[in-house]
């Protein structure tokens, strides 16, 4: 059997987005939750299935449970959950993943109603970005005493090396910036709503790791998105279903296309994970829609742009809206392909690209208005 | 200033490039049968999965493949801001290692510039590599 089509997200839900709060990630986790339930038209028993992805990737993160992270147990008891069937909490997983893992789950009958859930925390009282003294065990040998994944240093590392082969300058840069504002302009939750930055202040802003600078990076917050799935038959009649056509991981990333059937000309519009502001230019590449060392060019004429060629981000990313991990591109998603995203509605919308990870890691979904 | 720069904590695959860095010499573990050289020090091979992995020392030196200037306190013990580079290493295409680097002037230097892998001082038992525009005086 093919799971392209098996499966469909018939609702979403979110909590309020802010960049800081006294009130837990418990809290933020059931606002979203009890929002996708009533969006999709499910109560509350009727979820038998879960999936997170929990985990706080920042180099000053506590990793508590309830803190900075919502496992499954924790959350399940916050919520009342008793009648799950299958559970995943997935390790460095994204939202992608988490699609991905729901479809497996339902096609295989598992579960009947998957409820997938991503919340972010930005704990009061420490530092997010940095790190601490303590020994450098493990992998981190070789990265804690040189500082690689502080602010973002391995990105940085990656585009300098290309701006350099490439003649891009941070001018160029600043484009993927000022898209993500405008476009969060029309996304009621986004934190950077109405506020708009000129080059001016990009160039004088303060340097995080370079060539990124405080406005390259997308700004911590608290909040949380969760979604329902369901087999295709299970979708509730009242329901707004955008289907699964397509998943992938980032070693077989076409398969993405190959299993909806799709090719690249009927991808209306893509959501593509900016962690960094120089992350959206690797998969206009990779997937083709620009050659090697232009997809700067790609945005900086305009073609990402709500109204361009193949408009990205059409909510702002995470440099706009704020720093859900590629939640916020799942929920774009999915809104856009069913056709609720109001003043953010794409012209071309029937089939949207969704994908969530640094270039060297992380997953891809198709969503499509039509079941294919 | 009391160096509070975290501490490489060696395990059995990493121990023998922590003990070379310690006597100043860079040692890296090659797979004979891809003959192919790895860093960080792998388990096994990555490739073929043996783990018949023979060190070796490797000159330290290589060309400058990217750098990044970081402005948050990147490393205990550290002050910002923080020079942060990858030196691909001689002959080593694909093999590119990241460290600190103290000499401004690399931010200027052309991507491929030459550069020298130095070792910093002995602390906790362990010389942290670093790197410097060739033909810097070490
Ligand atoms: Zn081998």
């Amino acid at each position: 059997m093919t799971l392209s089509g098996a499966t469909a997200i018939c609702g979403f839900g979110s909590s309020e987005i802010v960049r800081r709060s006294d009130r837990s990630i418990t809290a933020f986790s059931l606002d979203a939750a009890l929002a996708a339930l009533e969006d999709a038209g499910i109560a509350r028993d009727e979820i038998d299935g879960f999936v997170g992805a929990p985990w706080a990737p920042n180099a000053g993160a506590v990793n508590a449970d309830g803190a900075d992270e919502i496992s499954m147990v924790a959350f399940a008891r916050a919520m009342g959950l008793k009648n799950l069937r299958y559970t995943a909490d997935l390790y460095q997983g994204y939202s992608t993943d988490m699609v991905a893992t729901a479809a497996q789950a339902l096609a295989s009958g598992r579960c009947r109603y998957v409820l997938g859930l991503r919340a972010m925390y930005n704990v009061q009282g420490v530092s997010y970005g940095t790190g601490n003294a303590e020994p450098a065990f493990g992998n981190e040998q070789f990265t804690k005493p040189f500082g690689y994944k502080i602010g973002g240093a391995r990105f940085a590392l990656r585009i300098n090396r290309y701006m350099q082969r490439f003649g891009m300058k941070r001018e160029d840069l600043y484009e993927v910036v000022a898209l993500s504002r405008r476009h969060a302009a029309a996304n009621p939750l986004a934190v950077w709503r109405g506020k708009e930055v000129s080059l001016e202040q990009y160039m004088d802003s303060g340097m995080v790791a370079y060539p990124h600078c405080m406005f390259d990076c997308d700004m911590p917050v608290c909040g949380a998105s969760a979604f329902v799935m369901a087999r295709v038959e299970d979708v509730p009649g009242s329901a707004n279903p955008a289907f699964v056509s397509g998943l992938a991981g980032c070693h077989q990333p076409l398969e993405v296309f190959d299993m909806s059937g799709l090719k690249r000309e009927d991808v209306g519009l893509c959501q593509l994970y900016d962690g960094f502001s120089s992350m959206v230019y690797e998969w206009l590449e990779n997937f083709g829609w620009c050659g090697e060392g232009e997809a700067w060019k790609f945005v900086r004429d305009g073609h990402a742009n709500a109204d361009g060629r193949l408009p990205v981000n059409t909510f702002g990313g995470s440099i706009g809206e704020g720093r859900l991990h590629g939640i916020g591109h799942l929920r774009e998603a999915y809104l856009q392909v069913t056709g609720r995203a109001g003043a953010r509605q794409a012209a071309r919308s029937d089939n949207c690209l969704v994908q969530v990870g640094p270039y060297d890691t992380g997953s891809f979904v198709m969503l499509s208005r039509e079941a294919r | 200033m009391d160096s509070q720069r975290p501490v490489p904590m060696p395990n059995a695959e990493t121990a023998p490039f922590w003990t070379a860095t310690a006597e100043a010499r860079l040692s890296l573990p090659r797979c004979n049968d891809c003959d192919r050289l790895f860093y960080p020090p792998p388990p096994r091979c990555p490739h073929c999965l043996s783990d018949e992995l023979v060190w070796e020392d490797v000159a330290a030196n290589g060309k400058l493949y990217s750098w990044t200037e970081i402005f948050l306190e990147a490393v205990p013990g550290i002050a910002a801001p923080t020079l942060l580079v990858s030196v691909e290493l001689a002959g080593q295409r694909g093999l590119v290692m990241h460290m600190l680097a103290h000499e401004p002037r690399v931010k200027d230097l052309p991507l491929g510039s030459a550069m020298s892998i130095r070792f910093g001082a002995l602390e906790n038992g362990v010389r942290l590599p670093y790197a410097e525009p060739a033909g810097d005086a070490a």
